[in-house]
């Protein structure tokens, strides 16, 4: 097999019953977005790689398809939705402040061969954008997704909650400097937390870093002189400096690497507190009482604020939906995405959970200003992976014409094509036999194939302009004049 | 396709001569390219093959193209410019020779970065700060993406260097480089370093065979296994050294099991004779070169009046496994 004329892998071919179920979610889907107040907005494929580089995290970054394209200039693959279509509002807005956006279409994510997902997949979500009461937008587009999904054809929804904020206050309330608490977030916002966070406790204090003395000295006298100390030992060593690092960039890391090495300030405890953290998850009521008591056995504050708007989103979800068993909270769940704030949220099928998730969305305050908007714009979204709603759901049967036309050898082109061409007209989808098999062949493969009617021209038919018509599942056929089609196919409809 | 293998080799530089080396050692006999104008060539040490000269990082895409059957070449060449697993196999993935690392290097200043890990912060801090990525300067991006991103090193942008790499921090227009080096120097002299963990490829000259189906018949394939099989002799019998002494009859059959469990020696002959001291057993004998010295005192212990050592030209042994795995590939239409 010759490797041009083979799928490239990750993709897949939509045929059949599968190209008609693509269509139906879609348009399902869709409706709801509509339901609920929110616009289609469509844009391109192709964009500035820029954007997503600086803000989509590390989990995409490295799966981008990025290109230069005949003109030289970098263009990617989109890898998501969200923020094409914010920069896509954005630029094409007048005054507003606000918007409902809701899109479709391919997005594109490269995976090291043998991982079983998908490259090109089809993502159809929404963005709720500007200021708004802040639980309600969230209960809003939560409850949205789990509608779209149900109209879609999936049922036993398994919902997971997170939300950033409850990292940032336990973070932010450690007694370190700023520099390790820049590099917790770091650490905690990556896929690998837990082990990363294992191998800063187990190394915490241990082995000082190469050049240690001297990030102590530079740090003792602070500052420029500092910087001119480090080029003066440069100059005395014929140690040329390249690259667009500036020797401030390199005394700035060399004193905080050395600090956060040994964690001044910071115990193991607190190290493996941010883990377990990390790991709190259940029912969402239970879950945030040992979130709680987690702050207070660690002694670091917690807004109340915090937990109440949880809770708040909570009960509005329940009024919108009229259950709440299948959502379970969970502090260190990971959203791919590098520029969610807050809430975040995760859809799976239940019976399918290998599928991986089937909606991941969330708050990301910051992403519109960071795309230009010029006032701080908050917003929430989520974005449905449509390929694996249908693997989470059965496969439509292909559909079939209502007729079969089969001509004995010999009959006219033109006496067929004026046949089809009434039955169409009549209102029936009917499909002309082209395969010149014996009648009996071609009757037994429209059997297998369940169409229900099949219609038989032989020369003495087409000399009288008739035709036979016999339901497949009888023996019987009944003629039936071309201009009394209409009537028969309205009877058969009935 | 009828007609002869051909096999792609290096056209110019260390790789050219070295594989020319390599393949008359083999005994293939092949003449060097004088002025580096000819573009083909015959062997005489063998039937059937014929030799085209590229450069060393065209020949994986010649061979993806089944412009040669198959090519001699480095394999981080191999890894860079070939269209991967569906369009070439690595066929012999080191053929001992050519030898080169492509590493990550870093301005030597950066007193501050001595590991990946360090890398990964510098990066993560110099976007954050300039508002820009690192600038990497390669000529290998493919290898370049593949192992940043398999080491969680995002924060780059790759500058595609046609020149020399090694200059190009110091030239002002990347911040760190990723290159091929051998010891070290020119990295210094332009005022780089390696890191920790910064090997992206370890490679050698290796022999790479194409996949595409139509090129191959039962001729180049019965060419290609004499090649292959020729070249695996030739290195198994570098890599081994003959025994032949005599033991004592009486003492032989566990003295041979012990030189076989205990010193890694493989007995492939015995013959016994009648002496007027009495019956003695003839034994040839392989053995790796790092085992020899051993295995002869303990022979002489036994019994074994004088050990002989010497070196065989060819050995050949069982079918190369290989070539069987090839074959099964190109039937398949490509590895999974």
């Amino acid at each position: 097999m010759e490797t041009t004329q083979s799928r490239l892998s990750g993709t897949r071919d939509y045929a059949g019953g599968e190209a008609i179920a693509l269509r139906q979610a879609r348009a399902s889907l869709e409706g709801v977005f509509q339901r609920y107040g929110y616009g289609l907005i469509d844009p391109p494929i192709l964009e500035h790689a820029g954007p997503f580089l600086d803000r989509s995290g590390e989990d995409i970054r490295r799966r981008m398809y990025i290109f230069s394209d005949p003109g030289g200039q970098e263009v990617c693959l989109r890898p998501e939705l969200t923020i094409p279509a914010c920069r896509a509002w954005l630029q094409g807005r007048s005054a507003e402040t606000s918007a409902r956006l809701a899109y479709m279409g391919p997005a594109f994510r490269y995976d090291p061969p043998g991982d079983a997902q998908y490259r090109q997949f089809y993502q159809a979500g929404v963005e709720l954008i500007g200021e708004a009461p802040r639980a309600a937008a969230d209960a809003e587009v939560l409850a949205l997704s789990l509608e779209a999904l149900e109209a879609g054809g999936v049922t036993d929804l398994a919902v997971t909650i997170g939300d950033n904020a409850i990292i940032e206050a336990f973070i932010s309330g450690l007694a370190v400097d700023d520099a390790s608490k820049a590099r917790l977030r770091r650490i905690a916002s990556r896929l690998d937390a837990p082990a990363r966070l294992a191998a800063l406790a187990r190394a915490r204090g241990s082995s000082a870093p190469e050049h240690d003395e001297l990030a102590r000295l530079l740090s003792s006298i602070g500052g420029d002189r500092a910087e001119t100390l480090l080029t003066e030992v440069f100059a005395l060593v014929d140690l040329r400096h390249v690259g667009g690092r500036t020797p401030q960039e390199i005394v700035e890391r060399l004193v905080t690497r050395t600090s956060q090495a040994s964690f001044e300030g910071i115990s193991a405890e607190l190290i493996e507190g941010i883990a377990a953290l990390l790991k709190i998850g259940g029912a969402p009521e239970k879950a945030m009482k040992t979130i709680a008591d987690h702050f207070k056995a660690l002694g670091i504050r917690l807004d109340a604020g915090i937990l109440d708007e949880s809770a708040e989103r909570l009960s509005l979800l329940a009024v919108y939906r009229g259950r709440s068993d299948d959502i379970a909270f969970h502090v260190g769940m990971h959203r791919e995405l590098g520029y969610y704030t807050g809430f975040v949220f995760e859809v799976h099928a239940r019976s399918s959970r290998a599928i991986g998730h089937l909606v991941g969305g969330g708050r990301y305050d910051n992403l519109l200003q960071a795309l230009g908007a010029g006032t701080p714009t908050p917003a929430v979204g989520f974005a449905i992976d449509v390929d694996r709603v249908l693997r989470a759901t059965k496969a439509a049967e292909a559909p079939v014409p209502d007729a079969i036309l089969i001509a004995e050898e010999g009959v006219r082109a033109d006496a067929v094509a004026r046949a089809a061409a009434a039955l169409r007209a009549a209102g029936w989808n009917v499909e002309t036999d082209f395969s010149q098999a014996s009648e009996q062949a071609a009757l037994r493969a429209a059997a297998k194939r369940k169409i229900p009617f099949a219609v038989l021209i032989a020369k003495e038919d087409a000399r009288k302009r008739s035709v036979r018509i016999r339901r497949l599942s009888e023996r019987v056929a009944q003629a039936v004049p071309l201009s009394a089609l209409a009537g028969f196919v309205a009877e058969t409809k009935r | 396709m009828s007609g002869p293998l051909i096999m792609a080799l290096p056209s110019k530089g260390r790789l050219h001569d070295q594989a020319i080396d390599f393949l008359n050692d083999c005994g293939f006999g092949v003449r060097k390219s004088g002025d580096g104008r000819e573009y083909v060539a015959r062997l005489s040490g063998i039937e059937g093959v014929s030799i085209i000269y590229f450069r060393p990082d065209e020949i994986p895409a010649r061979v993806d193209l089944g412009d040669a059957h198959i090519g001699l070449t480095g394999e981080d060449l191999y890894r860079e410019y070939g269209a991967g697993q569906q369009a070439s196999h690595l066929l012999m993935p080191s053929l001992g020779f050519g030898a080169a690392r492509l590493v990550v290097g870093v301005p030597q200043s950066w007193i501050d970065v001595a590991t990946l890990n360090d890398l990964d912060e510098a990066a993560m801090l110099f976007h954050q700060k300039h508002g820009r990525s690192l600038r990497v300067a390669t000529k290998f991006a493919k290898l370049t993406r593949a192992f940043f991103a398999e080491n969680g090193i995002v924060e780059y942008t790759l500058v595609e260097s046609a020149g020399a790499t090694e200059g190009t921090p110091a030239a002002g227009v990347a911040d760190l480089i990723v290159d091929l080096t051998s010891t070290g120097a020119t990295m210094t002299q332009n005022h780089l370093k390696e890191i920790d963990g910064g090997t992206v490829i370890a490679s050698h000259c290796c022999m790479i065979a194409s996949l595409k189906q139509a090129v191959w018949s039962r001729e180049t394939l019965g060419a290609l296994e004499h090649v292959v099989e020729q070249i695996e002799a030739r290195t198994r019998a570098k890599a081994t050294q003959v025994l032949r002494f005599s033991l004592p009859q009486k003492a032989s059959a566990p003295t041979l099991k012990t030189l076989t469990a205990k010193h890694g020696c493989k007995v492939t002959s015995v013959r016994t004779e009648s002496e007027a001291t009495g019956k003695r057993d003839y034994v040839v004998a392989l053995c790796g070169p790092a085992k020899v010295f051993g295995a002869v005192h303990f022979l002489r212990a036994a019994g074994a009046a004088e050990t002989i050592v010497d070196r065989s030209e060819f050995l050949y042994q069982e079918g190369s496994p290989a070539i069987a795995g090839f074959k099964k590939i190109l039937k398949r239409g490509g590895e999974d």
